[in-house]
């Protein structure tokens, strides 16, 4: 198998890891239903087989990418609860979430997995 | 509920990768003119489609690095003024930056120095916004470390290529590291460090043939040539340059295969085949002109002139002196070129060419090439 092709499989075996704890974030931190939980998760899939197929991704160990996957999915699952839910009311649960830096959720999520027994 | 538009990244229908990678090329083989009108039936809103349209700007480079200037422009200014919804999370930002990156290494090749740089600062601005900035961001260093060694500034070359290098090597890019080793081993064959230079320039070109990198070694191969052929191994150097001719034919390589050609004119002009020489490097001047690199094609109008004068044309010589002067006008030159063209034309003006100054000259675009 060529190094580009072993990268590209590394980075699938990242994001098949990372996923559950993904899910569980969305659901159980952002407040996501179900199926808004599936549907950016589908959208996350998307761009993460673009991101390992980029320019400079070749140079992308597998500890940064699932750091990045996370971190990406809790910005932009924070920036999507903010902006669904501005003006109205808010559980306090969510709130608490969306009161933390994306990066600082992203972090514990990392332990979870590396809890979880991925290889890093 | 506010009723606001909520900005979750949606999923269109997409294109796939083999479709993408029809769609950029074909895109690629229009005039500018007609990638506006077709704009719409071309993909130019899908992400995939820009993934393959950078792969194949990054593949034709060095092939023609004036084509390669403009469709990244093009496609960089398409790209900042439609804002496509259909790309997802950083994506817009990260294409703005590898188009400006690839705009500002061709421009470099082009020795349009000023250029390069203002597209090496827009690719910085776009890669910040992502999130694998520092893998792009050290690429564009090498860019502007490579601007460096065209201006000159070899010290500081040799001393940032290291943790650069090292930068590479930690995550696992041993291409790019590869490259800084190049770049070394050039500034060393500046400062006439030749034995030196050879040797690392040799451990290139053994890396670059273990990584199958051809962008690599086309150009180091040259290198060792032109270093063999300064140190009078005249034989060692036309063995070598007969070794790499269909190396670089086969890479398509054709900034390294028109300096193979200008290596190869300079070794007859040390043989004193002179009429030979003139013609070998009209050839390669013409190679220089069919790819964009004008400051090469001015530099060759020199050394033909020089050559002339050596053969007591004096008038000949007088007219290539008045073909390169424009482009070289253009050209941002450092003070010691600048003061050197100051020389010639005044001499130009008197009818009697200084030769020292058209040596000056000449000279220092040769260090360049």
């Amino acid at each position: 198998m060529d190094t580009a092709r072993q990268r590209q499989e590394e980075a699938y075996r990242v994001l098949d890891e990372t996923l559950p704890v993904i899910h569980a974030a969305l659901v159980g931190y952002y407040g996501f239903g179900t199926p808004e939980a599936e549907a950016f998760q589908d959208t996350l899939c998307v761009w993460f087989h673009r991101v390992a197929r980029r320019m400079g991704a070749h140079a992308i160990h597998a500890e940064e990418l699932r750091e990045q996957i996370l971190f990406v999915a809790c910005k932009y699952a924070r920036a999507f609860q903010i902006a669904k839910h501005r003006g109205g009311p808010v559980a306090d649960d969510l709130s608490l979430t969306l009161n933390r830096a994306p990066e600082e959720v992203a972090v514990e999520l990392l332990g979870r997995v590396t809890a979880a027994g991925a290889y890093l | 509920m506010s009723g606001e538009l909520v900005l979750f990244p949606r999923l269109a229908g997409g294109v796939s990768a083999e479709l993408a990678r029809e769609t950029a090329k074909r895109i690629l083989g229009l005039s500018l003119e007609e990638r506006s009108t077709l704009a719409g039936e071309l993909h130019l809103d899908e992400p995939e489609t820009f993934l393959a349209l950078c792969q194949m700007l990054d593949e034709q480079m060095d092939h023609t690095p004036l084509k390669t200037r403009d469709d990244a422009q093009w496609i960089y200014e398409y790209l900042h003024r439609e804002s496509p919804g259909s790309f997802l999370f950083d994506e817009r930002e990260y294409y703005l930056g590898e188009l400006a990156l690839l705009a500002g290494t061709a421009a470099r090749i082009l020795a349009e120095y000023d250029q390069a740089r203002t597209w090496l600062d827009r690719s910085e601005a776009w890669f910040l916004l992502t999130v694998n900035a520092s893998g792009d961001i050290a690429r564009i260093a090498l860019q502007r470390l490579s601007v460096r060694v065209e201006q000159r500034e070899f010290g500081e070359v040799i001393a940032l290529s290291l943790p650069l290098r090292e930068a590479f090597l930690r995550s696992g890019s041993r291409e790019h590291a590869l490259k800084c080793r190049y770049l070394e081993a050039a500034c060393l064959k500046e400062t006439d460090r030749l034995a030196e230079s050879l040797e690392r320039f040799t451990a290139v070109v053994e890396e670059a043939k273990a990584l199958g990198s051809s962008k690599i070694l086309s150009p180091a191969l040259v290198s060792v040539i032109q270093i063999h052929s300064y140190l009078g191994e005249t034989d060692r150097a036309l063995a070598l340059a007969a070794e790499a001719a269909p190396i670089l034919r086969e890479s398509k390589n054709r900034v390294a295969l028109a300096k193979l050609h200008w290596g190869l004119a300079m070794l007859l002009r040390q043989t004193s085949r002179l009429a030979e020489s003139v013609e070998a490097f009209r050839m390669a001047q013409q190679e220089f002109r069919e790819i964009g690199l004008r400051a090469d094609v001015a530099a060759i109008h020199l050394i033909i002139a020089d050559l002339l004068l050596e053969t007591g044309q004096e008038r000949q010589a007088e007219w290539e002196i008045r073909a390169a002067l424009p482009i070289l006008a253009e050209l941002k030159m450092v003070p010691e070129g600048i003061a050197a063209m100051a020389l010639l034309r005044e001499s130009l003006r008197r009818r009697s060419i200084d030769r020292q100054a058209l040596r000056n000259l000449h000279g220092y675009f040769e260090d360049l090439a």
